[in-house]
């Protein structure tokens, strides 16, 4: 009996080490977990990103090459350089990067290394979109409308559409996160929506094949969380909506999905489908079955991203479980499956993204301050812990902040005080002149926890379009103490250094030029040059 | 002692005492303005309060104490095409935000430095880094506002620059397949 205590103790040093094949706050994040159970953790960087947060949370780091992630984070050959040179047993891919390639899933195990995440068969099978569908198709589970395999050209992509009716949806056959995707309105615009779509797509993913999809109006998309053990079990941790959209990427997650409390039937039948698909193809570790839901609460799958996904905090919320950690058990063979948890409250998350809060352009850039959040049921998801610069080369997410409390309407409120407590400004010479191109789209995340439709909670992938005022400039007539704050730091920059008070006099050249200044951050902004 | 007149968005601020220095505290009599224009009779019958404010500056902002309030703001100062300083101001910990206010001394709003006459000029300008694909517009040609005249490649996907009002092209100051950064000219009009 004692002796079995002692062997069932993690060998907390004699793990092997885990090599984290990805960057940013998901690279930290998976560390953490890597840490808890005693896998040493290894971190691979691009010439970019030598100072990254990522690099110094790991035990060692690797250069990997290049700042364009195909020179290093998705050049398959040198990562599996780095993770042969550092000792590494098992390789977890994170999100984006190599996470749904399987020819990485293949080399890996070519190298004798242990990919955390599904074999390579499977990502085949589910992640192309195309034979995803089939699969679905045969086990009778509902999807969108839509050619069953890719269109060759915009003339076939029409006939399709007619058949289907519009508006319909072109889809990049390998994309994912609205790249090589457009919606199509009438006949006269699929050929040069199917031409930019194929292009988009070839550029992004090296695959220009489009399929044709109807598109469902004012949809509800939901998603579920799966849990395989590869051996032909597989348990769900409930779902995520994920509506809330802006280019077709997501800003808003939250968990359980309010369209789904009006239709539990709904529910039930999604999760009993996202089980039927993972058992059938004998899933292996943490996966995501996408679904639209209409107004009327049916459903539609949409298709099954096989990784972790960005907004796996909200179920981790929910259920208490850490995804990463039974990832990394699973790989390591110490994994059984338990009872499908019980969830409990409400969990919303949103991405503070550098973009501008207007257009949701990327405006990535020097950071100059960032606070996040804290206190009770709040979680920060960050690469950025101290002043950095959000690269223009990866994907421009500050942070992911989420929530967890009793109720809705709690959570939300919990939300908005999270979302007031955070600063992020870029960085400023002394008379508080920005430097650089930095933009976050933090008021709009404000403005979105405070929208009516949000907090009644029958949210639709074209609820930002459907509110302009979410994205109208904030108003340019200031409160008194916000008018004293602008006129006591633009008298203080002019008077520093002079003896003499200022009289009504003061001229606009003065005002121009501030006192002069020599900080590497004037240098920057000469460099630069101060645009907006 | 002299006194120092401010504008800021409405307000127009006269402070009693010349502010100066990292912290302290001064004098300052605010009234608000309506946007629409006034006589001296009506400026007269304005409400004036007369307010002791005490700051303290930090790297991002200024903090100010008020008689019952302690409140902290991020400044983000800015100059627009026509010259004026303008700030984006977020008060710490609310949702509270303003954006593109104009500061100006004197008592009038902030003017803008183009006089009359002079042919305005307008810029299209890259809103991030990215790769010109196409061109669409030569120099000397008019354009409707709403028209594309460039086509982007910037974060793997394409986007058209259109015009933000109609006008005539006076340069195209960029390339097909020139890499651009952020506040890149692209195209320069004149109305």
């Amino acid at each position: 009996m004692i002796d079995k205590q002692v062997s069932a103790e993690p060998a907390l040093s004699k793990r092997p080490p885990v090599l984290i094949a990805n960057r940013g706050e998901i690279a930290i994040r998976i560390a953490r977990s890597c840490r808890a159970l005693g896998f040493p953790t290894v971190a691979i960087y691009s010439e970019a990103d030598r100072f990254a947060e990522h690099v110094r949370y790991c035990d060692s780091a690797i250069y990997v090459g290049a700042a364009a992630p195909k020179d290093s984070y998705l050049n398959i050959e040198r990562v599996l350089a780095a993770a042969k040179m550092s000792g590494a047993k098992y390789v977890h891919p994170g999100y984006g990067f190599l996470s749904e390639r399987a020819n990485f899933v293949e080399a890996c195990e070519k190298a004798g290394l242990v990919f955390v995440g599904p074999s390579a068969d499977t990502m085949k099978r589910m992640g192309d979109k195309i034979q995803a569908r089939a699969t679905v198709d045969q086990l009778g589970v509902s999807r969108v409308p839509g050619s069953a395999g890719a269109v060759k050209n915009g003339e076939e992509a029409g006939k399709f559409a007619a058949k289907i009716g519009y508006p319909v949806l072109l889809k990049a056959a390998a994309g994912g996160g609205g790249k090589g995707m457009r919606r199509v309105d009438s006949e006269m615009e699929i050929q040069s929506a199917f031409e930019a779509a194929s292009r988009e797509s070839l550029g992004a993913f090296g695959d220009g094949s489009l399929y044709v999809e109807k598109l469902i109006l004012q949809p509800h998309h939901v998603e579920v969380q799966v849990f395989g053990d590869g051996r032909g079990g597989a348990i769900h941790l409930g779902e995520r909506e994920c509506s809330i959209q802006r280019r077709h990427q997501k800003v808003l997650e939250e968990s359980p999905s309010p369209i789904l409390n009006r239709f539990p039937k709904t529910r039930q039948a999604m999760y009993e489908a996202a089980l039927r698909i993972s058992k059938h193809i004998r899933y292996s570790g943490a996966g995501t079955f996408e679904f639209i839901v209409d107004e009327d609460g049916n459903s539609y799958f949409l298709e099954m991203n096989t990784r972790l996904q960005v907004e796996h905090p909200v179920t981790e919320w929910v259920t208490g479980v850490d995804l990463v950690s039974w990832q990394l058990l699973l790989a390591a063979g110490e994994f059984q499956l338990p009872e499908v948890p019980e969830r409990r409250g409400c969990a919303i998350e949103v991405r503070l993204y550098a973009e501008d809060p207007q257009t949701f352009l990327p405006a990535p850039g020097q950071l100059g301050l960032i606070e996040l959040p804290s206190g009770g049921f709040v979680r920060s998801d960050t690469a950025f812990i101290e002043p950095g610069e959000v690269n223009l080369n990866y994907d421009p997410m500050i942070s992911k902040i989420s929530v967890w409390a009793p109720t809705r309407p709690e959570a939300l409120n919990r939300l908005r005080v999270a979302l007031d407590e955070t600063r992020v400004e870029p960085p400023k010479r002394r008379d508080k002149m920005v430097i650089g191109s930095l933009k976050t789209n933090l008021s709009f995340l404000k403005r979105l926890v405070r929208n009516a439709t949000v907090e009644s909670g029958d949210t639709t992938t074209d609820l930002i379009p459907r509110n302009p005022s979410l994205t109208d400039p904030a108003t340019s007539d200031p409160s008194l103490e916000a008018a004293l704050a602008v006129a006591l730091n633009q008298i203080l920059t002019h008077t520093q250094g002079h003896t003499q008070g200022h009289t009504q006099g003061h001229t606009q050249s003065k005002e121009e030029n501030p006192e002069p200044q020599t900080s590497t951050w004037s240098q920057v902004a000469r460099r630069e040059g101060v645009r907006l | 002692m002299s006194s120092l007149q401010t504008r800021v968005g409405n307000w127009s601020l006269k402070w009693k005492t010349v502010p100066r220095g990292h912290e302290g505290t001064a004098w300052v009599e605010a009234v608000r303005l309506d946007t629409v224009k006034m006589d001296k009779k009506q400026e007269a019958a304005l409400e004036t309060q007369t307010l002791e404010v005490t700051w303290r500056r930090d790297a991002h902002g200024i903090r100010i104490i008020l008689p019952g309030a302690v409140l902290g703001f991020d400044l983000q100062g800015q100059k627009d095409d026509e010259g004026r300083t303008l700030f984006n101001i977020t008060q710490r910990g609310s949702h509270l935000q303003w954006c593109r206010v104009p500061f100006a001394y004197g008592d009038r709003a902030a003017q803008s430095n183009q006089r009359a006459g002079v042919r305005k000029v307008i810029r299209a300008r890259a809103q991030m880094p990215g790769k010109i694909l196409r061109v669409l517009v030569v120099a000397g040609q008019s354009v409707e506002k709403g028209q594309p005249i460039v086509l982007m490649e910037a974060m793997k996907m394409e986007n058209e620059i259109r015009a933000l009002q109609a006008g005539k092209v006076s340069q195209v100051k960029v390339i097909e397949g020139q890499a651009v950064e952020t506040g890149a000219d692209l195209v320069l009009f004149e109305t």
